[in-house]
């Protein structure tokens, strides 16, 4: 399903997040001074105004903090993939990052642990979130 | 003698809908000349303006090419308020501020913009792609309606509310228009119309969705007898964030903190109220902001507009222009239509006049939930 999307661009502000993502994995922020998780980026921490921070992969268990499933697309190009599922998942407490998903996902899916995963399209990488306990094979995606 | 107060002194909009031909600066100009007029004022006396850009055709300095336009020729203070949806009340706020701080005299506070006819697919796209973080949510065809929908989907699940329930926004929308001459959508619907309409982000279908249209608003700020302004009785705001992915989830959006700080400046409570004004791009949004303003315990609202409590005949009526849902949705002037309805409303010169000399509250919107601004809105005497 990601093969034909726009993917997104790097930027020097990030870029060992995007040096990761381009790798297939995807790190967090952490504050060097008080520990606090975040993503995306921000130049400083939002707790304790720290400006140093490290990279790191997730701790995890990620979750689906909200979804929806977009059925009127923003472009031809999109269209061709309707109906498809986006979520707000968190990687790590206090992260919150966009997914797509390799399922329809509804109002029984919030909450739900989630396997976060960094696919390759064809603009570039983006995160898809998976079902943790899924067991069925509808729709599903592979990480790149 | 009573000393002269800060506030409204007259307000005016343009027709709400399809008006091609009229572009962005002959829709503020249509807005100004309506609010001038109303407020008797002369327009070379005008000294300030604020304006809050253009979707269709903006410029830098937006502000003084409106004036320009106008002819206004003695502006000593000029502004350009761009914070999204919630412009319009931060626009008034600034407005009567920089006349308290003795920066200016008489401000025109004005928005127009042509988005239904005036949009182009270059500009459409454009802007979907400045509303969306390029790295962190464009990749992802995050559409406007499918941002909404996850804070709505999130809403809904915090008080284990069903998607149907949302109809009741866009039914009460609806019922309010029908009773307006001019209502973009008037109507009347019931929720099995909205709950069978397109699917469009779910839980989002079309009739949840506010309709893109032509129109603007304005008002004259400055200072006169407390009989005749309508004053701010108090103004609030709050901006959490400028991008969805920032948004605050775990709890009330910053619609809560901006609303507390209006209430508490005016000296008002949810319950003085003789009506609201709440923005309402979506019917999902207006559910969220009327709880979290505390204009309805937390997730009651949908069933309150259920029950007719916020229709014009109902206990604390609301959006009684018809809101953006059913009145039209110009874009960053949508704002400025809630902000003139509730000045009519103060006045008791509104289509559908309820306030009764009561406070109104109007509460403005923009980004994804993320910016705020709050107005308490009544007799200073």
């Amino acid at each position: 399903m990601t093969a034909l999307l726009p993917g997104a661009p790097r930027s020097v502000e990030a870029a060992e997040f995007w040096d990761a993502m381009a790798d297939g994995r995807l790190l967090v922020q952490q504050c060097v001074h008080c520990g606090r998780w975040r993503a995306p980026r921000t130049v400083t921490c939002p707790d304790c105004g720290c400006w140093d921070s490290r990279w790191l992969p997730p701790p995890g268990p990620a979750r689906l903090v909200t979804c929806t499933v977009v059925r009127r697309a923003p472009s031809a190009e999109w269209g061709e993939h309707a109906p498809y599922g986006v979520a707000i998942v968190e990687p790590a407490p206090g992260c919150r990052l966009l997914a797509g998903t390799d399922w329809l996902p509804d109002a029984a899916d919030l909450g739900r642990p989630v396997v976060v995963t960094v696919v390759a399209g064809q603009g570039g990488p983006r995160l898809v979130a998976s079902r943790a306990d899924n067991t069925d094979t509808d729709g599903a995606e592979t990480a790149a | 003698m009573t000393a002269p107060r800060t506030g409204i002194l007259g307000s005016g909009r343009t027709a709400v809908g399809r008006t091609p031909g009229i572009d962005s600066l002959m829709l503020h100009a249509r807005a100004a000349r309506a609010a001038v007029e109303d407020a008797g004022v002369d327009p070379v006396d005008i000294d300030g303006i604020v304006t809050m850009g253009s979707f269709t055709r903006d410029y830098v300095m937006h502000s003084s090419v409106v004036a320009e336009y106008l002819g206004l020729r003695g502006i000593r203070y000029a502004d350009v308020v761009r914070i999204g949806g919630a412009s319009a009340a931060g626009a008034v706020t600034r407005a009567v501020d920089a006349i308290d701080a003795g920066r200016c005299a008489l401000v025109l506070v004005v928005s127009g913009d042509d988005q239904l006819s005036g949009l182009t697919r270059d500009l459409a796209v454009k802007g979907m792609a400045e509303n969306r973080h390029f790295q962190y949510e464009a990749p992802y065809g995050v559409t406007t309606p499918a941002a909404f929908a996850l804070m709505a989907r999130l809403h809904l699940a915090r008080h284990g509310i069903d998607d149907d329930q949302l109809a009741h926004v866009t039914v009460q929308s609806r019922r309010t228009a029908s009773k307006l001459p001019d209502a973009m959508y008037g109507t009347p619907c019931v929720a099995d119309d909205v709950n069978t309409s397109k699917p469009i982000a779910d839980p989002l279908r079309m009739l949840h969705c506010a309709p893109i249209a032509d129109g603007g608003g304005a008002v004259i700020v400055g200072r006169g007898r407390p009989d005749d302004v309508v004053a701010v009785l108090g103004s609030g705001e709050a901006h959490s964030n400028g991008h969805l992915v920032f948004n605050p989830v775990d709890g009330p959006s910053a619609g809560a903190a901006s609303a507390a700080r209006a209430f508490a400046l005016a000296g008002v409570r949810p319950a003085d109220l003789g009506a609201a004004q709440v923005y309402d791009c979506f019917a999902s949004v207006v559910a969220q902001l009327m709880e979290e303003a505390g204009l309805a315990p937390p997730g009651q609202a949908l069933d309150r507009f259920a029950d007719g409590e916020y229709d014009h005949d109902g206990a604390l009526p609301v959006n009684l222009n018809g809101g953006l849902l059913s009145g039209g949705h110009p874009g960053i002037p949508g704002g400025m239509l809630h902000v003139v309805e509730a000045v009519e409303q103060v006045r008791g010169t509104a289509r559908l006049p309820v306030a009764d000399g009561r406070p109104v509250f109007v509460h403005c919107m923009g980004g994804i939930l993320s910016n705020h601004a709050s107005l308490v809105l009544g007799r200073a005497s």
